[in-house]
């Protein structure tokens, strides 16, 4: 205990005294080798987090209500419906139609001999008003207007990939509408049934999964044209408030009996198998890079506390000579790389915590697929912390034992 | 009659390098008195320094015997050799050998620390035991901060700090200059005089023949006179 805190002491007493420099850089060091830890797993798994959380924001909400496998609708959706209002916690829901067709643009200047320029697309039928509400649909235009239920049989909402100019894989994508803006007619069909024309009310940007290539149109519309009843439902979405959880909502809509009508499912359970995959794929290969970087901050700090203890090789002979424990000289390095250590994390953690991650936030990298963000819990980061501090007790140890166990006389007299 | 404290029997070292072996010390014997000022003497290469060195516990003979206040050192494992150093024995070396980024009163705490003392009690120690040597109005001075002779006296307010029974001195005054070597050199007297101190000095100036009880003379690794 003594030389314990005896080595506390000369390791204070050192930093105190020693180059204000090697200091500085030594944690700079290491604080760079945190954050680059931190980053590179935070964005790695925030890529995939990302896109997560703006397609549960965007559309599917924390409960996900879809057809049971072999149906083609969500069976009893009046009734789940009326359950959803019922449940306290529940902050609103959204039914939404699907239908698979296409969607023309040159029909009207195109000659005979000329191709269609016809793409097929996920035609989405939506409330308006109830999509915003849950949604916030309204926030993602990127040129004209949204949708109003009186817009049923004469305007659309286009996805941005569906068109040559903003679509991001134009040059393969030979399908992708051209010369559409807000104001263009196009014509719409679903499955083979004869097609209607509509006018593009708007042009959408959302970055969560493929909604920036499907279409928009008002529900009623999209039931007139796909033959469906209002209760041929193909999901819904619903949004649940902080005072409870999805699971709870879940567990209400299961115990009224609708499972055997529709799979509900939280969000989470709701995510595919490769997305679920790629997430824990991704989350390894962070912890890799991370587990390198940790090595390489450990070196450094084996570096300056080696070199630092080869310099006063004469100083830890004196120490001994004069009757200092071994521990007590020990500890006074170990102190060293962890004090170190410590210092690069911890400002590592404030600056991960109290500026990247608000910064990610708020201004996402724009990824193609997704806004990327920065994942960091603290749970793990301080795990991370904890085993940077373990490492640099070894970082401590070993260059100062190296040092400390040479003969006590050689040490004072400088001899090899 | 005065007490033995350092008794020493066919004490022998060797070097070696390689296939060459150098013997610097071929068999001393001595003996060292409670309370004695005694001086190790002797051309550059008759291996004065290395008989310290063994009888001050910083380095292991190859054969003989050494004992120091009726402790058999030949026996004692590093550990307490160690714990021997720190609380019988005492350091001054030729170059003041102190920790540079400690103040001149924390350095000498540390060895007190070592012992066990609070901060605050080694600290009240080591502030009388600078006074001792003429150094109260530096104690939070740095190394750096202080002249040559000044570090020497700091060196020798660490050594005598904890009471060693034994304080031994490596060429002390081969650094400083006469004013500083005289004021070294009258600590040591009054030291060994007033508190009874056993002092051991390796030193090759003639002139402090005459201050000292005894001159262990040594000539090509053997004592010549006793």
């Amino acid at each position: 205990m003594n030389s314990f805190k005896l080595g506390w002491f000369l390791a204070k007493r050192n930093i105190q005294h020693s180059s204000k420099w090697v200091t500085f850089f030594t944690v700079f060091t290491i604080l760079l080798l945190f954050l680059t830890v931190m980053v590179i797993s935070g964005i790695l798994v925030g890529l995939i987090q990302g896109s997560e959380v703006a397609f549960r924001d965007k559309y599917s909400g924390d409960v996900v209500v879809t057809p049971l496998e072999k149906k083609s609708k969500v069976e009893r959706s009046g009734e789940i419906e009326s359950a959803l209002r019922g449940i306290d916690g529940v902050d609103g829901f959204v039914a939404r139609y699907l239908a698979a067709g296409s969607i023309e643009a040159n029909y009207l200047t195109r000659k005979s001999d000329d191709i269609a320029n016809k793409k097929q697309v996920m035609i989405r039928g939506i409330d308006p008003d109830a999509e915003d509400s849950v949604t916030h649909l309204s926030e993602n235009m990127l040129e004209g207007e949204y949708l109003k239920k009186e817009d049923a049989s004469k305007y659309i909402l286009v996805g941005k990939d569906v068109l040559a100019k903003y679509s991001i894989v134009s040059d393969v994508d030979t399908t992708a509408l051209r010369d559409v803006e807000p104001g263009t007619r196009v014509r719409i069909a679903v499955g083979t049934s004869t097609p209607y024309e509509y006018v593009v009310k708007g042009i959408m940007k959302v970055k969560a999964g493929d909604l920036s290539s499907s279409v928009f149109m008002v529900d009623e519309e999209l039931r007139k044209l796909s033959n469906k009843n209002i209760s041929d439902v193909d999901e819904i979405s619903v949004r649940v408030s902080d005072k409870t959880t999805p699971t709870y909502v879940k567990d209400v809509l299961v115990n009224n009996g609708f499972d055997k009508y529709a799979k509900i499912q939280t969000f989470d359970e709701s995510l595919p198998v490769f997305v679920v995959n790629m997430k824990s794929l991704f989350g390894a290969l962070g912890n890799a890079f991370g587990f390198i970087l940790m090595v390489v901050a450990v070196t450094v700090l084996f570096i300056v506390i080696f070199i630092n203890a080869l310099t006063r090789t004469r100083q830890i002979g004196i120490l001994k000579g004069i009757g200092i424990n071994k521990s007590t000289i020990l500890w006074s390095y170990i102190f060293q790389a962890i004090l170190y250590a410590f210092l690069g994390s911890v400002l590592g953690v404030l600056i991960v915590f109290f500026l990247l991650v608000p910064g990610f936030q708020s201004h996402p990298i724009d990824f193609p697929f997704s806004d990327g963000i920065l994942v960091a819990d603290l749970q793990p980061t301080l795990i991370k912390v904890a085993v940077l501090i373990g490492a640099a007790f070894l970082a401590g140890l070993i260059p100062s034992w190296m040092v400390v166990k040479r003969n006590t006389l050689d040490a004072i007299l400088g001899r090899n | 009659m005065k007490k033995e404290i350092i008794k020493v029997r066919n004490l022998v070292k060797e070097f070696k390098d390689g296939e060459k072996i150098t013997k610097v010390l071929k068999g001393v014997n001595l003996d060292i008195f409670e309370g004695e000022f005694v001086a190790i003497m002797g051309r550059s290469g008759a291996g004065k320094s290395t008989c310290m060195y063994q009888l001050s516990l910083l380095d292991e003979p190859s054969s003989g015997e050494i004992i120091i206040d009726n402790a058999n050192t030949h026996n004692m494992k590093e550990g307490q050799r160690s714990e021997f150093r720190l609380k019988v024995l005492g350091y001054v070396f030729q170059d003041y050998s102190l920790i540079p980024e400690l103040s001149a009163l924390e350095n000498v705490s540390l060895p007190l620390m070592q012992m066990g003392h609070k901060y605050k009690d080694a600290s009240k120690v080591a502030e009388k035991s600078l006074d001792q040597v003429g150094l109260g109005h530096r104690l939070g001075n740095l190394p750096s901060e202080l002249s040559g002779g000044e570090q020497q006296r700091v060196a020798i307010a660490r050594a005598i700090a904890h009471k060693p029974k034994i304080l031994f001195a490596d060429e002390p005054t081969a650094n400083l200059d006469i004013e500083n070597s005289d004021k070294v050199i009258n600590i040591f007297k009054k030291l060994n005089k007033e508190e009874g101190l056993t002092i051991v000095m390796v030193t090759h100036e003639e002139e402090y023949k005459d201050i000292v009880d005894k001159v262990i003379s040594l000539s090509d690794g053997l004592v010549v006179n006793d």
